[in-house]
């Protein structure tokens, strides 16, 4: 049995808003990663793991214990960062932290004054002055100073700049180490990426999936900008490509009215992996575009394909951008549930099947590139799909 | 109950408890020193030609002796407003204000039951009254004594301000209650003071005139009965330990619903 159980939970807040049978577990020294768009539900959850609001259905056990009826009891042994900065404002940052100290029950600050160190944290002035940041670095030393076994953070870098996030990150590293149980949430992957061997993904308050981060990490698409030194180089460039692409029995291509979309794995999918995702060295390039002199495609998998045919071209610039979570998990998950999936996420699978790059902005962007060349324009049947996936509702359902 | 919290509130809110005390000790001296048993016939003279306005404000009688002279001067009114005001905004800040901000999360994320940070948050209430009472009380005793020697008949005074407690638990057990209902400090001000102004407002406006008497029946300040505690009656008493036992009702009311809610946290 997990540390954490959280089973068939159901807080509905309605408007679709809240967590609809959700369960998951964390096991005993796993750092679990609690993946989803604002609004997915992952602060919701949380509530209920510390007892704040009760579940509608379902039961969340920490430790054997019940997070609503037992929470005093589970508190002893837990540290809690919440994902909304709320600290006592008329407060001095110190005296805060020693007042959190005493409230719970340590014989001095424990941890604090070497968290502080790491942290570069300063607390001597206001609460009520300081930036988010700093803000956000108090919320750690309380929530790491009295050394709990178990650690609920809620966007735990949120306001942080690289390098703290960074240390923040090593903290979470030796944390594991040392044996602690850890529920992390994040809406980007990047944060979980590094101290999580496993990520509960969720969306519009329901489970996507349980995934293993490093299948989640192979299989992220990059998003790629080319700036050719002329138009013909880049339009030779493209067409080379969309070639090449035709020719990988692993992907499909769909000639979509001067727009190029890739189905994988769903007829001539053998050589790819369940998910459509490529094998190691192996790699799927989703949909090109063109906007004079720029050609902008998707990598998913090895990048070796592209490097040595671009590096036959004049590059002017080249940009890389990092899927989105959203992005990443439409692509990921996009056949695979389309038939464990419910309502709202089916028809983000939908989407995701009838192209890898509508989901995402650039999706509608490169509609909009292939407007003003003059080609029969897709938009509809894009912007539809788009269109179809749940809205996020707010963070906070109140 | 949690001594560190207790303290920590106790502090934050001290500056609230000396300005409104303030304001207490001030009308409170003021009153005693325009006591003068001579000056009486023209008090009264002056009462008499604008009856309905000192009615209103709880000085219907000028009273023969200092006891009563200040027992309606002060207690009808001024010492039942002021209070009100100070324990309308520490009500908010004492649950729902934390509730609001979100830093309830902190004092929840540790191991102290729900019940435990509520109740000590009640104590901080119960003793803020029983600090106002007794710091004011003991304040006008000695300046009477000062002033008028023998004259403040003390146990009459006593009574006083024993009912006058039972009436600030009442308020504060109010102001308490809706602080534990509302998740947004606007609404348990606006609800706790919406109570408190409902029944200072209809007192007033009962005793302005008959036509208005009825509406003593609408008000719980009508137990409070400063003639009938000055003469000792039973009835006084029982009005009394009606505010008292209101104001617990209250406090563990908003005990249980404080436990027993979900928190926006």
């Amino acid at each position: 049995m997990g540390v954490m159980e959280v089973t068939g939970v159901t807080k509905d807040y309605g408007l679709g808003r809240g967590v609809f049978d959700l369960s998951f577990s964390v096991d005993e020294g796993e750092v679990l990663g609690f993946l989803g768009p604002n609004g997915a539900g992952k602060t919701t959850t949380i509530r209920q793991l510390m007892g704040f609001i009760r579940p509608d259905k379902g039961s969340l056990q920490i430790r054997g214990k019940d997070c609503f009826r037992e929470r005093d009891e589970i508190q002893r042994s837990l540290g809690y960062l919440p994902g909304e900065i709320a600290f006592i404002n008329s407060m001095k940052g110190m005296e805060f932290i020693r007042f959190v100290a005493r409230m719970k029950e340590m014989e001095g600050l424990g941890r604090a004054k070497e968290l502080m160190e790491r942290l570069e944290l300063r607390a001597d002035g206001k609460i009520s002055r300081m930036s988010k940041g700093m803000k956000q670095k108090i919320g750690i030393v309380c929530a790491f100073m009295n050394d709990p076994e178990i650690l609920i953070l809620d966007e735990p870098t949120s306001g942080l700049d690289p390098l703290m996030q960074n240390r923040f990150t090593e903290l979470v590293l030796e944390e594991r180490k040392r044996g602690k149980t850890i529920l992390m949430s994040s809406h980007m992957f990047e944060e979980v990426e590094r101290t999580c061997k496993r990520a509960v993904i969720i969306k519009a308050g329901k489970l996507v999936a349980v995934e293993d981060v490093e299948r989640l990490r192979d299989g992220r698409g990059k998003k790629i900008e080319v700036r050719f030194a002329d138009e013909a180089q880049a339009e030779s460039f493209a067409e080379k490509m969309k070639a090449d692409k035709a020719k990988t029995s692993a992907v499909r291509v769909v000639p979509n009215g001067g727009k190029i979309s890739i189905v994988h794995g769903a007829t001539k999918g053998e050589d790819l992996e369940k998910g459509g995702r490529p094998h190691a060295g192996q790699s799927a390039v989703g949909t090109i575009w063109r906007k004079g002199a720029v050609v902008g495609l998707q990598v998913h998998g090895s990048m070796d394909a592209f490097l040595k045919m671009v590096s036959k071209y004049h590059v002017l610039d080249l940009q890389t951008q990092s899927q989105s979570l959203e992005e990443l998990f439409l692509h990921f998950y996009g056949e695979d549930k389309a038939g464990k999936g419910g309502g709202s996420v089916a028809a983000a699978v939908e989407n995701g099947v009838e192209s890898v790059a509508a989901a995402g902005k650039d999706g509608v962007e490169s509609v909009a590139a292939t407007e003003k060349n003059g080609v029969e324009s897709v938009a509809k049947v894009e912007n539809g799909g788009a269109g179809d996936a749940p809205v996020d509702g707010e963070e906070e359902a109140r | 109950m949690s001594g560190v919290l207790f303290k920590k509130e106790m502090k934050s809110n001290f500056l609230l408890f000396v300005i409104f005390v303030g304001v207490l000790l001030m009308y409170a001296a003021t009153i005693i020193y325009m006591f003068d048993p001579e000056m009486a016939d023209s008090l009264r003279q002056m009462t008499e030609s604008m009856p309905e306005l000192f009615a209103a404000f709880g000085m219907a009688t000028v009273g023969e002796n200092l006891l009563e002279f200040v027992a309606n001067y002060l207690y009808g009114m001024i010492f039942l407003a002021f209070p009100a005001v100070h324990l309308v905004i520490l009500g908010k800040r004492l649950v729902a204000g934390y509730v609001d901000d979100g830093s309830m999360a902190y004092l929840l994320a540790t191991p102290k039951k729900r019940a435990r940070i509520a109740w000590t948050q009640g104590v901080v209430m119960l003793v803020t009254c029983v600090l106002t009472v007794v710091v004011v009380a003991a304040a006008m005793a000695f300046l009477a004594e000062g002033l008028f020697p023998g004259e403040l008949d003390m146990e009459g005074f006593l009574r006083v301000n024993v009912c006058w407690l039972g009436v600030l638990v009442f308020f504060g057990g109010i102001c308490f209650l809706c602080s534990c209902i509302f998740n947004q400090s606007r609404h348990a001000v606006g609800c706790s003071a919406a109570v408190v102004v409902y029944a200072i407002l209809l007192q007033m406006l009962s005793q302005v005139g008959e036509s208005l008497e009825k509406l003593r029946y609408l008000t719980p300040l009508t137990l409070f009965d400063i003639d009938g505690l000055v003469a000792g009656t039973a009835a006084a008493w029982f009005g009394c330990v009606i505010f008292y036992a209101a104001g617990a009702a209250c406090m563990a009311a908003g005990v249980v619903c404080f436990n027993r809610k979900n928190l926006p946290l």
